[in-house]
């Protein structure tokens, strides 16, 4: 039986990690020439908190999650610039990136919005060629990046880590020798290695453990009591031996959820119901593009929990269809006729949100004869909405329920533009 | 939370449970075109003008300074950012924290910017103050009546 999935092979593999420095940040600056070496900060959805910080803002001293409406005088003095999220940008310019990485390895993974890993078992000269991505990387899209190597994706992880930290190797940092490493550079903490998260830290800190070279020289058996496989996993990947093979692979999701929080507190039943059906649609459009239909609607209604002297209500309730479906006007009717069951009057609601669950796949339906509506009529309905909001503009075509007065949106006072995205929006060069 | 099933029984009876194909398509009847086997795909504006997509972006022109290569005020022209600039490319470069369209050449060892209109009132720009983003491969320009 086998504990964890180490290679039968002989041949040593090598993974690169890279990840884009201060990605939104620096998403805000690819079209911003003015901005190239000032701080610039983005907010989170509704301009709640800090979610990216350029690294003249970190010099700052401005902290990741900091909530942006307690200091905004302090912003305002040193001369920060400050962007509300643009996720439309950031989709696209992210898509760039690994566009150009996916030229430099058959085999890469796409961890998050910023970061991918490369299999790059076979080439030679592998610093060298990190360095050659990086440079390719910056000048076609003009985002910088870190690039970590190692012989396990947990080592590159760890190389990219002190890559960017201690600013070695110019970006590109190859982890071949961990006590060479930690002499050179000093102790690493535990909680620095990926997968370790604060739990598993607090176990191994309080068996005295603290640093990875304290991790590395523990018992095999004691780990794997510990920390499960999971753990034994990590452990041996820092060891050199590859555990965790590259997913190349998006595997279809088991359960779709839109929500959001309002942008000012809606007490009205039709304002809600506006914004219920606007994620009904968005959840909808997300299982027809993995081609899957749902059974099982969940909605929700809450208030605001922090705002603990106004009173609270906080309700659910899901919904068995009678047969499974992927049209946004089937959703939204019984998304409706939900939160009519659980709305109450009187209560300044914060956020709703649809979870569509019971997923199966769209080519594994069996008709119904007894159906209330046209399935082939609202497949071809559904197939021109998605078409014309994804050619023209998101929530082009909208169904009656979904409104459009829209008094939830989202607290966006500074986004920038949309500048690959929209034919109004793109950047102008001047001939003067 | 609450499970509401909604009312099943108007739906399945638990006696019939057969399942009987439903042919959904319908099926065309008449002449089939005699083109079908040569059918190619139609040229396209996005192959010829993007070459390398995860490098090309679209920039709008302000300003006639290069009036003389073609590129006018209000043009929309496709910059790629992979593309080697030549001598005499046309380019978008970053100068004094904006973008700027100019010619680069290179001479006696050193890099300028040039404009390229049909008198000489704007300047040519040096060396250390510039940096390329990117190479303009196309120029679209609009002749519709406005």
């Amino acid at each position: 039986m086998y504990l964890c999935d180490t290679y039968a092979e002989e041949k040593m593999k090598y993974f690169a990690l890279v990840d884009c420095n201060s990605f939104y940040a620096s998403c805000e600056k690819v079209f911003r020439p003015d901005l190239a070496e000032r701080p610039v900060v983005v907010l989170s959805n509704n301009d709640g908190c800090i979610i990216a910080r350029s690294s003249e803002a970190k010099a700052l001293g401005i902290k990741m999650g900091e909530p942006y409406y307690k200091r905004n005088n302090f912003f305002i003095r040193n001369g920060i610039e400050v962007f509300s999220a643009n996720f439309t940008l950031y989709g696209d310019l992210s898509n760039r990136v690994m566009q150009v990485l996916s030229g430099f390895s058959p085999d890469i993974e796409v961890y998050s919005i910023d970061e991918a890993f490369l299999d790059l078992t076979g080439f030679k000269n592998l610093t060298d060629y990190a360095k050659q991505i990086k440079i390719s990387v910056e000048r076609k899209t003009h985002i910088p990046v870190s690039i970590g190597l190692g012989t396990t994706k947990t080592l590159a992880k760890l190389a990219n880590y002190l890559a960017k930290k201690h600013k070695i190797g110019g970006g590109c940092y190859f982890l071949e020798d961990m006590t060479q490493a930690v002499k050179k550079h000093g102790s690493i903490l535990v909680n620095e290695v990926w997968g370790i998260g604060n739990k598993n830290a607090k176990k191994l800190n309080r068996r005295g453990v603290y640093t990875v070279e304290d991790f590395m020289k523990l018992p095999e058996k004691w780990v794997y009591k510990e920390m499960t496989v999971v753990g034994l996993r990590i452990y041996r990947e820092l060891h050199g031996k590859p555990c965790i093979p590259l997913e190349t692979n998006i595997s279809d999701k088991k359960a779709i959820m839109t929500s959001r929080s309002f942008g000012k507190p809606l007490d009205k039943l039709s304002d809600i119901e506006d914004a219920l059906c606007t994620f009904g649609a968005n959840a909808a459009e997300k299982l027809r593009k993995q081609a899957s239909c749902t059974s099982l609607i969940t909605i929700f209604l809450e208030t605001n929990i922090f705002k603990v002297y106004d009173p609270q209500y906080k309700k659910s309730i899901t919904i068995k269809l009678p047969m499974p479906t992927d049209s946004t006007l089937v959703i939204n009717q019984y998304a409706s006729y939900a939160l009519k069951k659980i709305y109450k009057e009187g209560f300044f609601y914060k956020k709703t949100g649809i979870i569509l669950t019971d997923l199966s796949s769209k080519n594994a339906q069996q008709s119904m004869l007894f159906i209330k509506h046209d399935t082939v009529k609202h497949d071809k309905l559904m197939a021109v909405c998605d078409r014309l909001n994804g050619k023209y503009r998101r929530n082009l075509v909208k169904t009656a329920l979904e409104g459009t007065k829209k008094s939830f949106k989202m607290r966006q006072e500074s986004k920038s533009k949309a500048y690959t995205t929209k034919w109004s929006d793109i950047p102008v060069v001047k001939a003067v | 939370m609450t499970l509401i099933p909604l009312k099943p029984n108007e739906f399945f009876s638990e006696k019939t449970d057969c399942k009987i194909p439903f042919f959904v398509t319908p099926i065309m009847a008449g002449f089939p075109s005699p083109a079908n086997d040569f059918l190619e795909q139609r040229v396209s504006a996005d192959e010829l003008l993007i070459e390398n997509p995860a490098s090309t972006y679209f920039f709008k022109v302000q300003g006639d300074s290069m009036e003389k290569s073609g590129i006018l005020h209000d043009d929309i022209i496709v910059v790629d950012s992979a593309a080697k600039a030549f001598n005499n490319a046309v380019v978008v470069a970053s100068v004094d924290n904006d973008f700027t369209l100019k010619r680069i050449i290179k001479k006696g060892g050193k890099y300028f910017l040039k404009a390229d209109s049909f008198d000489d009132r704007y300047k040519t720009i040096q060396n250390a103050n510039f940096k390329v983003w990117g190479v303009c491969t196309y120029v679209i320009h609009t002749l519709k009546k406005k």
